[in-house]
């Protein structure tokens, strides 16, 4: 009998204990729900990319964990002397690149103030949120004045293209796409003449 | 006394049992996202279930429909019984799958869908599927959008059981899930979202090049699924392009809808192309920047449409059945009240 | 299929169910059917499916030696039995030595042949990378490509077991097992593929073979038993996981505490996983009423490196001490040595000589065993190091004793585990960092880099965990420490949860809400392996 009603109380102790557990941490603001799980998620992911990374191989580790760094390991642009990556924060270059020609924030169904789009004249940076920073989610070159860092510009030929960067692309829906690090660099040709560069970020992905 | 000991041994184990039961099931409603929070689209889906399900009108798509048409229009104006089904970035298969399962309920005389999710030819946010698909009630339907929209991270049993997906929320729980454990307030009118904030478009930025223009094989083949379902359940299928600014709907995607339209004998309405007849004012008619419109926004468009509605397809007024005059009285107050809410709220700002 | 996967838990309740409601003689062809699949569905991707046959050549070839050892050892007795009155000794003997170097050929070649296989799979990459550092060092850019192996799931654990099957069959322990699926089923038992531990066959063999009935008890305890190892490894290993990993993988960010921090997590972790493991692969084991042996005696409760050896993933320590240590001290080069140094270097050095190159050699093996790289050997020998500084301290530990009398008393015994707690942690640091400077490195900036104020201060919530998860860490620690503690006086399920099943049922309904919770598993947490699953 005895036993019985320990067994009785653990169970409902545990119930309780569950929901206070749950509400041990209401939340400070009405801040969205769904959104604290996806920068949870990354956070996680993150960590597991650079320890993957970092175990890859003996000789490997040393290097990648003594060059660790998010963004030097992937794609760049730099204009004025400035350095764009995608998921660099946008706190650390915004006011180096002086006024934006355009500045809007665009929302996405349900999602208050998912991006912000930096337009520029010969370039549009976009951003994401996460925490209460601006991260940089996409780079596009407008015109053929600012070239990537290997020196690709718009108008550039296929051939040139394929010769900078390589044939390690893939190809999907008419889009060419490199990959290196955590980011993305697409070229998109209109007859054999370059016509879209953009730089967007991996971090967003959903597999 | 063995014997009976045992038999005492088993009940009581049972109960344990239903007991685990309950609290999984308690626990895994807690998780859930309630939706009543700033995120208020995910709970539209789930609303249709409680409506006498006799529409002579059903909206499918995504924001962009139940952003943009108010029902309560369509009945005062022309006494059309319509409502909507969407979800944010609801995407086609999800679309077709609502579509399905609707025409299980009832048999509406037309179904409207908004052609913007074409461009989407993949599962693009897991957080947005789980909106429509969590509203979903279990069908055959629903096993469809679920199998159709999964990315390769998740698992199937994950949707039977919520909890193996949402327990990870045990310690960002708000007030609201608890709040609203028991059942959620109502969000919608008859699925029309309401917005009554007013933010002008001054600058729309460049659209993208893209690499193809085509639409892609997935999005294709739930379009023709759409057109074939209503085909075949004797229903008039209507495509419509709502007059968003953004994104952006290229010409050369528009052509591929007319082209189809015209292949299959369908009405297709760009309302992009008739802003002004419709009289969209975009300094005041948005709440977004020219994403979606606003409630003075969605009554304009809602009343143009009814007049196309009642001018090119068969549809009765029912202002003259008692029943749905009643109905629609209540749904009359209800809206109003949210509208005065919502005001309420918009001046606090 | 992990053991932390739908698929693995879907797989487990289909097979309890079939393995109960068919007829019970079935039950062992019913394990093998399980045990084959659970393994060829690790190599169901296309292009890997041949890693499924290194199995099946290690069941085939250890099952051929056994009983071609066994009939030869038949023929030998037969032989001298029938011919006992007309053969003089010489000739017996010379006949018993004729057969027995036969055997010996027989054993030696099946234990080439599979540990050669090992061999081959696990350190080729290990060998061309040195051969390419050597290459470098003499100034040539021409280098060796690597090969891309797949690592069959568990070869190095059913590769011990078959093979000391074999060494006891050939030291005529026991008699080799005569039906070939039997013994399919003892190398491929599957809840051991994945981490061990590695079972004798005259342990398991009782139990293995013969039908169980289904008892509740029993059961529901197995089930019990299983919840508990999945509490450990989803809720407190996967989540601490995430931390360890932060700390790990950015050295240049996370010195000084955070090293120190980083330790402890990792020996937690370490012990969660890799013990929940065990939890569930006996539990899985006891559901199906077969006997598998404990691997773990609350390792971390040990006094000293040699006592936490024995406690600690005891049937590899048993494996190596029985099958390596043991013959290689007895065999015939190592007394010769012995012989020789006690000659030459006089008493004291050379009895130790053969011993240390024993005890060297061990720990080598026992370090490279779970991957083919310098920081694991260079793990090995540190333990090793340890041990035998140990035992050359002997005399003076005794003559503090004496002087302070503290042996015995708790004080003492707790300064003792901590010691050896502390050592192992920082010896696991080489199984963390992967790299033997770094980890030398790291190791310096815990006394050169003091910044326990500020790791304290944020550093904390810093590395992906939140107060919610270390409230969860230490509840689930302190759980831990609990049932440990009871544990040392007995099974902590028969002592606190005495014979009442509806107790079992409401611990199992507990832990299951507990792990359904708080685990870290699902979209948002990487489904993380095992530890010791690639061994």
């Amino acid at each position: 009998m005895k036993r019985r009603f320990i067994a009785a109380v653990l169970v409902s102790a545990m119930a309780v204990a569950s929901l206070l557990c749950a509400c041990s941490n209401p939340a400070e603001e009405a801040a969205d729900v769904t959104m604290d799980m996806y920068d949870k998620e990354q956070q996680a992911q993150d960590a597991l990319d650079s320890f993957n990374d970092a175990i890859q191989s003996n000789d490997e580790a040393a290097d990648a964990i003594f060059n660790e760094s998010r963004n030097t390991d992937g794609f760049s642009f730099t204009v004025n002397g400035v350095k764009v990556a995608p998921d660099m924060d946008t706190a650390t270059f915004l006011s180096d690149l002086g006024e934006p020609l355009h500045y809007n924030e665009v929302q996405s169904c349900a999602f208050p103030g998912m991006s912000k789009i930096y337009t520029y004249t010969s370039f549009v940076i976009t951003t994401y949120p996460q925490g209460d920073k601006d991260f940089v989610s996409n780079i596009e070159l407008k015109d053929d004045t600012v070239t990537t860092e290997e020196g690709i510009y718009l108008s550039a030929s296929k051939d040139k293209v394929l010769e900078t960067y390589g044939d390690g692309y893939t190809e999907k829906d008419g889009v060419f796409i490199y990959e290196k690090g955590n980011d993305r660099l697409q070229f998109i040709f209109q007859n054999d003449e370059l016509a879209s560069i953009e730089y967007v970020t991996k971090v967003l992905d959903e597999e | 006394m063995d014997k009976k000991r045992k038999v005492k041994n088993i009940i009581l184990s049972l109960l344990v049992v239903a007991a685990l039961i309950l609290i999984l099931a308690a626990l895994t409603r807690l998780f859930m996202p309630k939706y009543m929070g700033e995120v208020k689209e995910g709970a539209l889906i789930g609303e249709y279930y409680d409506e006498e399900k006799d529409f002579d009108v059903v909206f499918v798509g995504d924001c962009e429909v139940y952003e943009n048409f108010v029902p309560l229009v369509l009945w005062e104006e022309h006494g059309i019984n319509s409502y909507i089904r969407g979800s944010a970035q609801q995407l086609i298969w999800q679309s077709y799958y609502l579509t399905e399962e609707t025409l299980k309920y009832e048999k509406p005389d037309v179904v409207v869908f908004n052609v913007l999710s074409m461009k989407y030819n993949e599962p693009q946010k897991e957080a947005y599927n789980r909106m429509t698909i969590d509203g979903m009630r279990w069908s055959p339907s629903k096993v469809g959008a679920i199998k159709a929209s999964m990315f390769e991270s998740e698992s199937f049993i994950e949707y039977v059981f919520p909890i193996l997906r949402f327990h990870s929320r045990w310690n960002e729980l708000e007030r609201e899930d608890f709040r609203y454990f028991f059942g959620n307030e109502k969000v919608g009118d008859n699925g029309y979202y309401m917005q009554l904030g007013v933010v002008p478009v001054d600058y729309i930025p460049e659209p993208k090049i893209l690499g193809t223009y085509e639409f892609g094989e997935a999005s294709w083949e739930y379009l023709n699924k759409i057109k074939d379902i209503c085909a075949e359940n004797d229903v008039e299928l209507v495509l419509i392009k709502a007059p968003s600014l953004y994104p952006e709907w290229y010409p050369e995607w528009d052509e591929q809808i007319v082209d189809f339209a015209e292949e299959n004998d369908l009405k297709y309405v760009n309302f992009l192309e008739c802003t002004d007849e419709i009289g969209l004012d975009f300094s005041t008619d948005t709440y977004d920047a020219g994403l979606h419109l606003n409630l003075s926004g969605a009554e304009k468009l809602t009343s143009y449409f009814g007049d196309y509605l009642a001018e090119n397809c068969d549809l009765e007024d029912r202002r003259d059945e008692p029943e749905l005059s009643a109905l629609w009285e209540n749904k009359k107050t209800a809206f109003y009240e949210r509208k005065a809410e919502l005001e309420e709220k918009f001046c606090e700002k | 299929m992990l053991f932390t996967s739908y698929t693995f838990i879907a797989f487990l309740i289909i097979l309890f169910l079939v393995y109960y409601l068919l007829p019970h003689k079935w039950q062992w062809v019913i394990t093998l059917c399980a045990g084959l699949f659970f393994y060829a569905y690790a190599f169901k991707d296309p292009g890997k499916q041949f890693g499924f046959f290194f199995i099946i050549i290690t069941i085939i070839t250890t099952y051929l030696s056994a009983r071609l050892i066994d009939r030869n050892l038949k023929i030998q007795q037969e032989y001298v039995k029938t011919n006992k009155e007309t053969l003089d000794r010489d000739v017996k003997k010379a006949y018993k030595e004729k057969m027995r170097k036969k055997r010996l050929l027989i054993l030696t070649g099946c234990l080439v042949l599979n540990f050669g296989i090992l061999a081959v799979l696990k350190y080729t990459n290990f060998a061309i990378s040195n051969v390419n550092g050597v290459i470098k060092l003499f100034g040539s850019e021409a280098a060796v490509g690597s090969v891309d192996f797949v690592l069959p799931l568990g070869i190095s654990f059913y590769t011990f077991q078959s093979m000391g099957y074999l060494i006891d069959v050939y030291r005529g322990k026991y008699e080799s097992v005569r039906n070939p699926f039997k013994f399919a089923l003892f190398v491929s038992f599957f809840p051991q593929l994945i981490q061990g531990p590695i079972s004798r066959y005259d342990d398991m063999a009782d139990s293995l073979f013969v039908p169980h009935s289904f008892d509740f008890t029993r059961v529901s305890r197995g089930i019990e038993r299983i919840l508990w190892g999945y509490f450990k490894k989803v809720v407190i290993a996967d989540r601490m996981l995430v931390g360890v990993k932060e700390i790990i993988g950015a050295p240049d960010t996370y010195f000084g505490f955070y090293v120190f921090l980083g330790a402890i997590f990792y020996a937690l972790e370490l012990y969660a996983d890799f013990t929940g493991g065990i939890d569930i692969t006996i539990g899985i084991a006891e559901v199906l009423g077969i006997k598998v042996r404990e691997n773990f005696e609350r390792p971390y409760f040990s006094k000293s490196i040699k006592e936490y050896w024995r406690r600690w993933h005891i049937s590899l320590g048993a494996w190596f001490t029985e099958y390596l240590f043991y013959p290689v001290s007895v065999s015939k080069p190592s007394l010769k040595l012995s012989k020789w140094s006690r000659a030459h270097l006089g008493e004291k050095v050379g009895k130790r000589l053969p011993v240390y190159i024993a005890t060297i050699s061990v720990w080598l093996i026992t370090g490279i065993w779970p991957g083919a790289a310098w920081n694991f050997a260079v793990w090995g020998l540190g333990n090793c190091f340890f041990i035998m500084l140990s035992e050359e301290l002997e005399p003076l530990y005794d003559k503090f004793h004496k002087r302070f009398n503290v042996l015995g008393t708790t004080p003492w015994k707790i300064f003792q585990i901590l010691r050896t707690f502390a050592i192992m942690c920082s010896l696991r640091m080489l199984d963390c960092y992967r790299n033997v400077p770094v980890t030398f490195k790291m190791f310096g900036t815990m006394f050169t880099r003091f910044n326990a104020p500020e790791v304290f201060r944020e550093g904390l919530w810093n590395i992906g965990l939140s107060i919610p998860d270390y409230i969860v860490l230490l509840c689930g620690t302190a759980v831990l420490f609990t049932v440990s503690m009871i544990g040392r006086h007995g099974d902590v399920r028969k002592r606190v949860f005495a014979k009442n099943p509806v107790v079992t049922v409401s611990v199992c309904s507990i832990l299951l809400i507990l792990i359904l919770v708080f685990g870290a598993y699902g979209i948002g947490y990487d489904a993380s392996q095992f530890i010791y699953n690639q061994f």
